[in-house]
């Protein structure tokens, strides 16, 4: 009995920091997968409908997105967020996102990141050839304005499982 | 025990020969994780903090191919038995899968129709049938087993009806069909797929197939020609010196089952001897020894030659005898 509640304090003395945090001066980020499937409507019209990618096969496409809000009290500088390309996944297109970002790739597993436009890939033959949104191994967002108490938005890049 | 082994072995074999290095699609039961990381400055500090994790799972897709092998239509005659089409069955989904085997031969817009006797697997996969060492399909049984990619050579064996003629086309479909299921593309089997996960039927509907085809070819024809000297030296005996008389004889017999066409043949007047006149004959019949009508001559289509022109000879043909003495110089 005496053993346990040693051990238990220190754990508690943790939670409670880590919830300080979160509420003081935290970015909240959520990652969702989900799918676009077709669904026939009431009246027999074929729609859209998006919903989480829970099962999929090669060659569908999973539209990946972090939603981000600032917890804390106070306005946060220089929100980048990087979101790797998932294993068997190709990028097919970075969607728009609604507030001022700057995208930047990378095609080498994260180690540099630059515009598409100014990226390049040598294969194995030495030839170098512009990249391609199938090359990108990471993806990073830079907000071109603080985030303000509250403020939330998401990001987001659509990818087709080889 | 010795049958047994056997049967493990092909089936060792059958899965070897499928290649490893062409994976296409992720396979089924692949976890696909995605975790994002957000870094901020506040009060002047620098934050890291990572999202939750997200996983989505590769189900199995059911995806099948078949292609015909053959370069051209397989060339048969009238009456073949057990003869190849080849075909090859590949995996195209993501996932180990089995194949349901099925030839059909009864099928319009051909000239004949075919007889599918059996189905072989190229256990030992050279592509070519070794009833031997590749496996009777058994259905049900021995349904071909193939990893994701994996592909293996099948044959079906037709019988040709006798009554064809040359130049006709006969078709058979061969098809094969996941085991798991087939249906709608997009329909899920719940639980179906490897490892009991979900499979789902892609574009193919789990299902493909393709036509082979047999032509008749000419049929097969052997002319048999003997020929035979008998010598008379003019003193009741059959020494070969100068001033005998050699008559030569040649039978000319068909095999086969067809006519054979516009035969022709020809035979040199032997050095040292000198052809007799008017001694040629065709079934005890003289022929002129000018080139005329009736298809014989000697020296005129070809110089110092027997030329004897027999026409179509047709299956069962009386055999042709020619004759002619010459004289030893």
């Amino acid at each position: 009995m005496r053993r346990a509640l040693l051990i238990l304090v220190p754990i508690l003395m943790l939670i409670s920091a880590g919830a300080a945090v979160a509420a003081d001066r935290s970015i909240e980020l959520r990652t969702v997968a989900e799918t676009d499937i077709k669904v026939i409507d009431a009246a027999g019209k074929e729609q859209t409908e998006r919903v989480t990618a829970t099962k999929i096969v090669p060659g569908d496409e999973v539209i990946y997105t972090v939603y981000f809000t600032n917890r804390g009290n106070d306005a946060t500088d220089d929100v980048v967020i990087t979101n790797p390309v998932p294993e068997h996944m190709f990028v097919r297109q970075i969607e728009t996102s609604q507030r001022p970002m700057l995208v930047v790739v990378s095609v080498d597993g994260g180690s540099q990141y630059g515009s598409p436009r100014d990226l390049t890939i040598t294969d194995a033959g030495g030839r170098t050839r512009p990249v391609q949104p199938s090359d990108y191994t990471h993806v990073r967002w830079t907000l071109q304005e603080p985030l303000a108490p509250g403020a939330e938005g998401s990001v987001s890049f659509r990818a087709q499982l080889q | 025990m010795k049958r047994l082994s056997a049967a493990v072995a092909a089936l060792i074999l059958l899965l070897v020969s499928a290649p490893s290095g062409l994976a296409m699609g992720t396979p089924a039961g692949t976890d696909i994780t995605s975790q994002a990381t957000v870094v901020y400055t506040f009060g002047g500090n620098v934050y890291t903090l990572h999202s939750n994790v997200v996983t989505t799972t590769v189900i199995e897709l059911l995806d099948v191919d078949v292609v015909w092998q053959d370069a051209a239509p397989v060339p048969v005659y009238p009456g073949a038995v057990a003869e190849i089409l080849t075909f090859r069955l590949t995996n195209t989904g993501n996932g180990t899968d089995s194949y349901a085997l099925d030839g059909l031969s009864a099928l319009a817009g051909d000239d004949f129709d075919p007889l599918v006797t059996d189905i072989y697997l190229d256990s030992d996969g050279d592509g070519v049938l070794i009833p031997a060492t590749d496996a009777l399909y058994l259905p049900g049984t021995n349904d071909p087993q193939l990893p994701a990619d994996g592909w293996v050579n099948i044959f079906v064996l037709n019988d040709i009806p006798g009554s064809v003629t040359e130049g006709q086309r006969g078709d058979c479909q061969f098809t094969a069909s996941s085991t798991t299921g087939t249906g709608v593309p997009g329909t899920v089997i719940p639980g179906g797929g490897e490892a009991g996960l979900d499979a789902i039927i892609g574009t193919s509907g789990g299902s493909a197939d393709q036509i082979g085809s047999y032509r008749v070819s000419a049929l097969p024809v052997e002319l048999i020609i003997l020929k035979s000297a008998v010598v008379n030296d003019g003193s009741g005996g059959n020494e070969p010196v100068t001033g005998a008389i050699i008559t030569y004889t040649l039978t000319v017999a068909t095999t086969g089952v067809a006519t054979a066409l516009a035969v022709v043949i020809t035979d040199a007047i032997p050095v040292h001897t000198t052809y007799n006149p008017n001694t040629l004959t065709l079934n005890g019949g003289a022929l002129t020894d000018t080139v005329d009508a009736d298809g014989g001559d000697v020296a005129g289509t070809t110089p110092d030659t027997v030329t004897v022109d027999l026409g179509d000879l047709v299956v069962g043909a009386p055999v042709q005898v020619i004759a002619f003495t010459v004289t030893i110089d």
